[in-house]
């Protein structure tokens, strides 16, 4: 019954044809008084911008770090590295033999044999040592130096059992676990910055549903009465989600300008003081791609604010 | 055109503002509603523009059972009345002319059309010199012309209209009901609620007349029953 009503309602209240002009029409009208809308209140339109391009321009910068920190560790992760310290009866040969040996394993980058010989020049060249120290013969012993292919101590839990169970090695020293803690502090310092960016798009959403809601509420009476005349819930919606989709736009683009701002006074600076420690200076900058996702996300984040606040304040407008 | 089936009406709290209410308008029939505040009048124009949906009973206008519409069928439906409201309900940030041209615009019609349009109905209430005024800048009669003509615009096939003479002069009354008539003439079905029974009896309508959320009389072609 109430199947067949529905039916017959459906073909006697068909919606008119789809108009594409005049939806079309409508979206341009929305876009532009949204647009004149906003300027037409340059203090308040500016401050919202400014809120909204310092929630953005914060995880921004946390991300340029983070790039820049990874690339500088990039280059220490190969330093980890294993050193077997031979019996001193172990020859030459047998060191060598097993230095060959250990290449085979797949777990092992790059293996060094390092002889008594080679050891005592090095550690007199780094002395500088001429003859003050006479010794009987060469107290050092000989070594094999391993660059495994995993960094961490987990991985590596196998190989150094069997390593330091070879009957060859005296001593066995493990030169790792500082890259492990490099790995943890920048695997920490990711997911704060991931949570940061997180609470901080949260904010952008809160501050653009906020200020939509206001929008709504000042315009109440309006929607009520348009809604009598025959707006659709889409048609009621259009001019308060394209009020989002310029903030969105707005900050995310007053974002880039205070990264430029903080590029232009700061990146000297900061090239100084890390070349004092003969590191490179990250670019304050974007590439376009990731300015584009910036302002992508800017503008999605204020449209999904937008979108909950009208789901939210356009239901008391239904017949009860 | 209009069809009350046993309606009823009751609002939280247990008051029941239309009881077991039948009637029915016919197509092209151009009916008085009339009644003391509170009889329900108001609430039967809110249940005919779908602001209210019935607590029971069947109600169906131009064949639509509004009882099963969702929201998108409420605004396709809404876009076949003129309604004038008894507050005016204009956009008071928004010229005379946009006020009436909203139900071109909302229905998505070229702004050529609109502006023909809005001022054939501005001309006809006698406003066309004042289409760019704000509503504020206008007397509380110009602004119920103003919403007369938002209502007749789009030459719907149903006008309703709540006291739409309520602040209007007798001249003008007069003016503004040989308009809806005229309207009538052309096939537009009309139903006007109203306490002015000097001039409904003047015009010779049917006249429903409400007390109680019931219906006391409805006579076809008399006079009316408050003579």
């Amino acid at each position: 019954m109430s199947k067949k009503r529905a039916a017959s309602n459906r073909r006697r209240n068909r919606a008119p044809k789809f108009d594409f002009k005049g939806w079309y029409r409508h979206h341009w009208l929305c876009a532009k008084e949204a647009a004149i809308g906003l300027i037409k209140q340059p203090i308040s339109s500016a401050l919202t911008w400014l809120v909204i391009a310092i929630a953005l321009l914060l995880p921004t910068l946390f991300y340029i770090g983070l790039q820049a920190i990874n690339q500088q560790t990039q280059s220490w992760q190969d330093g980890g590295q294993i050193t077997l310290y031979l019996n001193d009866s172990t020859t030459e040969q047998e060191g060598i033999a097993l230095t060959s040996e250990l290449s085979e394993r797949p777990e092992i980058a790059n293996v060094t044999y390092i002889s008594k010989t080679q050891a005592w020049a090095s550690f007199r060249s780094v002395l500088s040592l001429t003859s003050a120290l006479e010794l009987d013969g060469n107290p050092l012993p000989a070594s094999i130096v391993i660059v495994p292919i995993e960094q961490t101590m987990v991985d590596l839990e196998g190989l150094i059992l069997t390593l330091t169970d070879l009957p060859d090695v005296e001593d066995i020293q493990i030169d790792l676990a500082w890259i492990e803690r490099l790995n943890n502090v920048l695997a920490l310092i990711q997911s704060i910055v991931q949570l940061l960016s997180l609470i901080l798009g949260v904010a952008v959403l809160l501050i653009v549903g906020n200020t939509i809601r206001l929008s709504i509420e000042s315009r109440k009476a309006e929607i009520q009465i348009i809604k009598l005349l025959g707006a659709t819930d889409a048609y009621v919606r259009r001019p308060f989600l394209y009020l989002g989709f310029w903030y969105g736009l707005s900050g995310g683009l007053a974002a880039w300008l205070l990264l430029t701002l903080i590029s232009t006074n700061f990146q000297g600076q900061l090239e100084t003081f890390l070349g004092s420690y003969g590191l490179t200076a990250p670019a304050i900058w974007l590439t376009v791609n990731e300015f584009g996702i910036l302002l992508l996300s800017s503008i999605l984040v204020s449209l999904l604010g937008a979108r909950i606040a009208l789901w939210r304040h356009l239901k008391d407008t239904d017949p009860q | 055109m209009i069809h009350f089936d046993q309606v009823s009406k009751r609002y939280e709290g247990g008051f029941e503002a239309l009881s077991s209410l039948s009637l029915n308008i016919d197509k092209g029939e151009f009916v008085f509603l009339t009644g003391h505040s509170g009889a329900g009048k108001s609430t039967l124009l809110k249940l005919i523009t779908a602001i209210e949906r019935p607590s029971s009973g069947q109600l169906r206008v131009d064949g639509i059972q509004l009882k099963s519409m969702n929201r998108r069928d409420i605004a396709f439906y809404r876009r076949k009345l003129g309604i004038v409201h008894q507050d005016h309900q204009l956009l008071m940030n928004h010229s005379v002319f946009d006020n009436v041209a909203q139900p071109l615009v909302v229905a998505g019609e070229h702004p050529n059309d609109i502006k023909r349009r809005v001022h054939a109905a501005l001309d006809k209430v006698g406003l066309l010199s004042k289409e760019k005024f704000k509503p504020i800048q206008l007397s509380g009669g110009e602004q119920q012309r103003v919403g007369i003509a938002r209502a007749v615009v789009k030459k719907p096939d149903l006008i309703l209209a709540d006291e739409p003479t309520g602040n209007l002069d007798p001249a003008l009354s007069r003016d503004i009901m040989s308009l809806f008539a005229q309207f009538n003439d052309i096939g537009t079905t009309v139903l006007i609620a109203s306490h002015d029974l000097g001039l409904i009896a003047r015009l010779n309508y049917r006249v429903l007349s409400l007390k109680q959320g019931r219906l006391i009389t409805a006579p076809f072609g008399s006079g009316g029953t408050h003579e």
